[in-house]
């Protein structure tokens, strides 16, 4: 592991709203290791979105320092350094499978990207489907279209925000090593925002409990499971202890 | 996996639809023919005179005997009633993408829009005459102002109608306000801009037939008002006729270029399973 990707330092962030001031992230200080995958877990409505939305440069912090790849977040975003994954696929219907990982390539102009689009409909086991339209697809599908799109420009981090929240619990369980087959191939650094205990104990190196608003670091676990991660992990041990030392944390947190 | 059997399914597909077409046309045909027969009894039974209503055998005669000159005449309300549509929707679609793009301009003008969208604009046709004299453009202006504002309310309401995650992918990826206006906001806003369509388009060849009453050389509507001053009621009700199939044809346009341009839209989606549903 090299030095860190992201770098959070005293993040604080507000939002000024008719009611008043909304406090959501207070003094929040954490380092995302290149090539390390990150969970992120905490009470509902706590700010993980906005946070996820801080690191991809879409929001401005309100105090504190935020660096990915040793940047400002808005300029890593500019240089492509950022893909998203939102909780929702939001493929455009009248786009098929291939347009919709293509867009990204159109809006900045690109022609020769650094990864055909081809070969990560390839890569996320679709490339029969790039002609089809999201309609014909299933949640999961259009999940894993989503990060596909997510991956054209080759970005060193990938933030994921409740990915497969949306989807049913057996298409979310092998989303989860759908995603960590991908992961093992790109080693992107990930930092992924859940609910779910369990899919982050599963997928992480490390996790990060948040607590109520306003939101700072209440705890943080490192998962103690080789790689590559299966299924009968899950009833091991050392799973099964992350998993309550979490539920723990994040029970006095909320 | 139900989508690739529906993929396959193709050369089916347009054997199923004639079928479909053929059993929703029957019943309103066979309506329209007992109408007519009741209608042609009423007129034949009771001796009503042919300047108060004519029979529709008389008005049949009629179209075959004044057929070409009244659809010339037709021609010319159908030019009108499409540049005016064409101009109309053009108009209400820059203005609405402008609307969507400055928020002032939306608070200020979009309110008055939908006042004038619920006023009945053709009142203003006498006053356009004035101006533009009695040729082709009063005719097309009034079309095309009379289809501006519902296109326009909907085109506004389509623009803004887009899912926040995906506008959020256009921002992460650094798309501009114009791509996003042309990549996103534009074609999410087809379904709302066709279904002001569909109404407008009718509208515009009502426009342009009132428009036509107030003075005109040519004309479906100048053919029918002549009639009716000369009490031949079967020319009137022949012109009539035509009009409405001008209707027919102008929204039939307009259905064509939705189910090109929407397939991927729920509506759409939902009348195929509907109609899947009902032939098992």
């Amino acid at each position: 592991m090299t030095g860190p990707l992201v770098e959070v330092q005293g993040l604080i962030k507000g939002f000024e709203s008719s009611a008043g001031h909304l406090l959501v992230l207070r003094d929040l200080t954490f380092r995302v290791g290149a090539g390390e995958f990150v969970a992120v877990v905490g009470p509902s409505g706590c700010g993980k979105t906005t946070l996820l939305r801080i690191l991809a440069g879409l929001l401005p912090p309100s105090g504190g320092s935020v660096a990915v790849a040793g940047c400002d977040p808005r300029l890593a975003r500019r240089e492509k350094q950022v893909g998203f994954v939102f909780q929702t696929p939001a493929l455009l219907p009248w786009r098929t499978v291939l347009e919709n990982v293509r867009l990204a390539l159109e809006v900045n102009r690109v022609s020769r990207p650094a990864l055909k689009p081809e070969d990560l409909l390839e890569l996320m086991g679709l490339a029969e489907f790039a002609d089809y339209y999201p309609h014909q697809l299933s949640g999961g599908m259009a999940q894993r279209v989503a990060l596909a799109r997510a991956l054209v420009f080759d970005p060193k981090l990938l933030l994921m925000d409740e990915p497969f929240s949306a989807l049913d619990e057996l298409t979310r369980s092998a989303m989860r090593y759908e995603l960590l087959r991908v992961w093992e191939q790109t080693r992107k650094t990930v930092v992924f925002v859940t609910h779910s205990i369990p899919e982050a104990v599963i997928l992480a190196d490390r996790v990060l409990v948040l607590s109520r608003r306003p939101a700072h670091l209440a705890g943080e676990l490192v998962v103690n499971l080789p790689r590559p991660r299966t299924e009968d992990m899950e009833d091991s041990v050392p799973f099964q202890e992350a998993v309550r030392w979490l539920k723990l944390r994040l029970r006095a947190a909320a | 996996m139900a989508q690739v059997e529906a993929a396959g399914g193709g050369l089916k597909a347009p054997i199923r639809r004639t079928g479909r077409f053929l059993s929703e046309a029957a019943p309103p045909t066979l309506a329209l023919f007992l109408l007519a027969a009741g209608w042609e009894a009423l007129v034949r039974v009771r001796n009503i005179p042919p300047y108060l209503l004519p029979a529709p055998s008389a008005v049949l005669l009629r179209l075959w005997t004044d057929g070409p000159g009244l659809l010339a005449e037709g021609v010319f309300t159908l030019m009108e009633a499409l540049a005016g549509f064409g101009l109309g929707s053009a108009a209400a679609i820059v203005a609405g993408a402008a609307m969507a793009r400055w928020r002032l301009l939306e608070r200020s003008l979009f309110p008055l829009a939908v006042l004038v969208k619920v006023t009945p604009v053709v009142t203003v046709a006498p006053l356009f005459i004035i101006w533009f004299g009695f040729g082709l453009l009063p005719k097309v202006l009034i079309a095309a102002l009379i289809t501006f504002f519902p296109v326009l309310v909907n085109a506004v309401t389509g623009l803004k109608a887009v899912e926040p995650a995906a506008l959020e992918f256009f921002e992460s990826v650094g798309a501009s306000g114009w791509e996003i206006l042309l990549k996103l906001r534009f074609p999410a806003s087809l379904p709302y801009l066709f279904a002001a369509f569909r109404v407008s388009v009718v509208l515009g060849l009502i426009g342009a037939v009132v428009a036509e009453w107030l003075g005109a050389e040519r004309g479906l509507g100048r053919a029918v008002l002549l009639a009716n001053q000369n009490l031949d009621m079967a020319g009137l009700f022949a012109g009539v006729f035509l009009l409405a199939l001008c209707g027919v044809g102008l929204t039939g346009l307009i259905r064509f270029w939705e189910r090109q341009l929407l397939f991927w839209h729920e509506s759409f989606l939902a009348a195929e399973e509907l109609a899947e549903r009902g032939k098992l």
